[in-house]
């Protein structure tokens, strides 16, 4: 006979697990991908515990590189059929209905680390820092209709980083 | 062994017959814990669970991440089938008891590890404190499965960091709903801060819980009492610092006070089950502690032997409500702590006379003496003192 609500305290848990997996993995396939410059944070600190820091250097389309609002933000994106869109600031709503794509301002700040396994953190940081001086580092998004980004990769030399670092031999 | 030993010499003394020899070892038998079988469980264990994880991160690099999740959940599912069977076995032996702890435990921190794993594998951008957030509440029922302190204690610990990595987060926001200004959000924040262990007191005295887990809302009090008597020790600290006021809204420790005298007034009916001594204790040391934060944040110079002072009183409260609830050990341990604070007045005090041999004489002559009053009289006065108080009962004993 089935104990019900052990079952269920069991269960929860591992429903979540598995919804998390879900959902990264419709975000990835439902969202738009788009790709930015990734630009220095703390040269000092560009690795920090298992992730390396960044920052991304948008496109900004002149004069439009501030929000009116500071609590109705979002960034614009704009495909111009380059590598990186054109990004400006603007109110969500307008961000919603007009442009090709948009982030929500409250994610924006998430986008600024990537996690790589420890025994190649210092390799990944030193080819992230080659990269970023010659201009060859970009960080793939996948951003849902909601304007929420999810990273998906990190390309170098048009390469994908992990598949760089797994070239690699081990420190 | 020793317990044979010890029955067979009872026995010759005609202390016991061979009636309750024979009692005594079948309830021995019954009740004890295989430990050498759990030792060598354990160790094997560990060792394949070692092995397994070299294996997993020496190849991390190279395993898809289709295939280090999906080993992620087989086991997940193994463990909550393990704990699922172990839980709806009705036969409480001890042994089984003991397996329902530990599963429950490592269930509890592999979906934990599973949470940053999936992070990592997506690169999802959230915080830890969300992370701690979201598995705290879903193993909420998870760990109500289990019956002892060990897993009680673990999640209290846990759901106190995820509380304090929480409490900041509005503080991030731009902007907040229904008109709140920053100053009030602040005000907020704070005040939850300073009243976080008074709200898991309310927590720890559901009243399912105390029926039906009590075990686990003993553990929760207990700790939430640790942390208000600790708190009360280190208020003293406001008196080191200066312009203490210019930092802390007044507001906050006014609503901190009410909360205070609420649960204070409240107690009878949240320890039921207490002496009324011990009731008592408890809501001395609620207002003496909110007392000293309150009286310490108003003074503009910093004035070290004020604080000092007060928290040698504050000290003497603790060992009065020690003896109120019938704890001699933990009377003991404030008295001793008592003993040291004086020594640490004379230090701050005295402090440049350290230099001079007559200074240092004199240190350690105060040493000896409170050493040698503490471990003569101590004792003495604890007893002394516990026979004017009538005799404790309830369940609550910190």
């Amino acid at each position: 006979m089935i104990n019900k609500k052990i079952l269920v305290a069991v269960l929860i848990p591992f429903l979540l697990l598995c919804l998390l997996i879900v959902r990264a993995e419709i975000h990835i396939q439902q969202g738009r991908e788009w790709t930015f410059h990734v630009q220095g944070y703390d040269p000092r600190d560009l690795l920090r515990g298992h992730y390396l820091r960044f920052n991304l250097r948008y496109n900004w389309v002149d004069g439009k590189s501030q929000c009116e609002s500071a609590h109705d933000c979002c960034l614009c994106l704009s495909d111009i059929g380059e590598v990186v869109p054109t990004v400006a600031k603007t109110n969500c709503e307008v961000a919603q209905n007009q442009c090709d794509g948009y982030i929500h301002g409250d994610f924006e700040r998430s986008l600024n680390r990537y996690y790589i396994p420890e025994n190649q953190a210092a390799q990944a940081e030193q080819i992230l820092r080659d990269a970023r001086a010659n201009n060859d580092a970009y960080l793939s998004l996948s951003i849902n209709s909601r304007g929420v980004p999810q990273i998906t990769d990190m390309i170098i030399d048009g390469e994908s980083l992990n598949e760089l670092i797994k070239q690699l031999p081990e420190e | 062994m020793r317990l044979n030993k010890k029955l067979s010499q009872w026995r010759q003394a005609g202390l016991i017959d061979k009636h309750t020899v024979q009692n005594i070892t079948e309830y021995e038998k019954s009740s004890s814990k295989p430990v050498v079988l759990w030792a060598a469980g354990g160790v094997g264990a560990f060792a394949i669970i070692v092995g397994i994880v070299s294996v997993i991160a020496a190849n991390w690099l190279y395993m898809p991440d289709e295939v280090k999740l999906g080993i992620d959940l087989v086991l997940c599912a193994a463990l909550a089938f393990a704990v699922y069977r172990v839980s709806s076995n009705a036969e409480a032996t001890q042994e089984k008891l003991w397996l329902r702890e530990i599963l429950v435990f490592v269930y509890y921190g592999f979906i934990l590890a599973s949470m940053a794993l999936i992070g990592q594998t997506y690169q999802l951008g959230g915080s830890i404190a969300t992370l701690l957030l979201v598995w705290t509440i879903v193993t909420i029922p998870l760990v109500l499965l289990a019956r002892g302190k060990f897993v009680a204690m673990i999640w209290v610990v846990g759901a106190a960091i995820t509380y304090g990595s929480n409490i900041f987060k509005p503080l991030d926001y731009a902007s907040y709903p229904f008109g709140f200004s920053r100053e009030t959000i602040e005000i907020i924040v704070y005040t939850l801060v300073l009243i976080g262990p008074l709200l898991f007191i309310y927590l720890s005295r559901i009243r399912w819980l105390v029926r039906h887990r009590p075990v686990f809302a003993e553990e929760m009090s207990r700790y939430s009492w640790v942390v208000i008597i600790t708190g009360g020790f280190f208020a003293q600290v406001f008196w080191y610092a200066s312009h203490v006021a210019d930092e802390i809204s007044t507001t906050v420790f006014l609503i901190t006070g009410v909360a205070t005298v609420l649960t204070a007034i409240l107690v009878p009916v949240l320890y039921n089950n207490s002496h009324a001594n011990t009731q008592l204790a408890m809501r001395v040391v609620l207002i003496t502690v909110f007392l000293l934060g309150f009286t310490a944040i108003w003074h503009s110079d910093s004035l070290n032997l004020v604080g000092a002072l007060t928290n040698i009183a504050y000290l003497c409260i603790l060992a009065w409500a020690a003896l109120q609830i019938g704890s001699t050990p933990l009377f003991n341990f404030v008295t001793a702590v008592i003993s040291l604070r004086i020594l640490f007045v004379y230090f701050e005090v005295f402090g440049s006379m350290m230099q001079t041999g007559l200074g240092l004489i004199i240190g350690g002559i105060l040493t000896l003496v409170l050493a040698w009053l503490w471990f003569k009289k101590s004792g003495n006065l604890a007893k002394q003192l516990s026979s004017e108080v009538p005799a404790v009962g309830g369940s609550h004993d910190k």
